[in-house]
């Protein structure tokens, strides 16, 4: 649990960065030298370094050396762990639509009320939303 | 590469002359820093490029984030790069991949002084595609033309 909130902390925390967003979304494309991953940033190569390093840090982004030039990769593990735990909070408001919708078939507008009413029914289920 | 075969209904052409030399347009297009200065819709949107590798084969990507904190997304490959008059790049939204790769050809004509900006987008499988993105490039050339201002 320690290990699952600490690495929840280094995934948010990198990703609580424009430029470090930015360069995840780069790599979306596939792996890229330092040099391309800083081309779009109005950055110094060390700057774009040291966000790499957050990254780096926090598991989304491997590199590797060929020949003189490093290569990004995206490590997409930790996005998986940030995902798991923002999907704890999808039963909520699934819930509450849930609740809407229940609202709304149990109070049907004036106008659908009217239809009821009408003979014969034009549409048989016309009260239960479909998703 | 071949002629294309697409009908005329699934391709769009738009044509604007900017008053600003050859040059800048073309910047404006592929240095990245210019490019996300105006390269959306409108001003409710402001646009991240993430990748910008200018060469034949090179890939772009870009992010256009609206003020309602939507994001779209999309990126694309450069078939032809050929510095100041002609780009050719292929181009894909990443949020809807159901969407098929859709083409855009790009001419800069120095009319000395000005330039004309002549824009193909083909390959579109819908005249519905092609009417959006129709209207979100008159869009873009006129923010290019309050950029370049």
């Amino acid at each position: 649990m320690v290990k699952y909130a600490q690495s929840l902390d280094s995934t948010f925390g990198a990703l609580a960065d424009p430029t470090r967003r930015a360069i995840l979304a780069s790599l979306m494309l596939g792996e890229a030298s330092i040099s391309d991953l800083a081309g779009p940033h109005r950055m110094s190569l060390p700057a774009v370094m040291k966000h790499l390093r957050v990254l780096e840090d926090a598991g989304l982004v491997s590199q590797k050396k060929i020949g003189r030039t490093r290569f990004c990769r995206l490590a997409p593990a930790p996005l998986k762990t940030a995902e798991d735990w923002i999907a704890q909070y999808r039963v909520f408001w699934e819930r509450t639509f849930d609740s809407l919708e229940r609202f709304l078939s149990q109070h049907p507008s004036a106008e659908e009320e009217k239809e009821k009413k009408a003979w014969p029914p034009r549409k048989p289920n016309r009260n239960t939303p479909s998703r | 590469m071949a002629t294309s075969q697409t009908q005329p209904e699934h391709s769009l052409q738009v044509k604007r002359t900017f008053a600003a030399p050859r040059d800048r347009v073309y910047r404006a297009w592929t240095d990245a820093r210019q490019f996300a200065q105006w390269f959306h819709p409108s001003t409710d949107y402001k646009t991240v490029i993430t990748r910008l590798d200018l060469r034949e084969g090179g890939k772009y990507s870009v992010e256009m984030h609206h003020k309602d904190g939507n994001i779209h997304r999309m990126w694309g490959i450069y078939e032809e790069v050929r510095p100041p008059e002609k780009l050719v790049f292929s181009w894909r939204w990443s949020n809807d991949e159901s969407i098929p790769q859709t083409m855009v050809t790009v001419l800069f004509t120095d009319l000395g002084g000005s330039t004309e900006v002549s824009l193909t987008h083909e390959r579109f499988i819908s005249v519905e595609e092609r009417n959006q993105h129709n209207q979100g490039w008159q869009g873009c050339l006129g923010q290019l033309d309050a950029y370049l201002a």
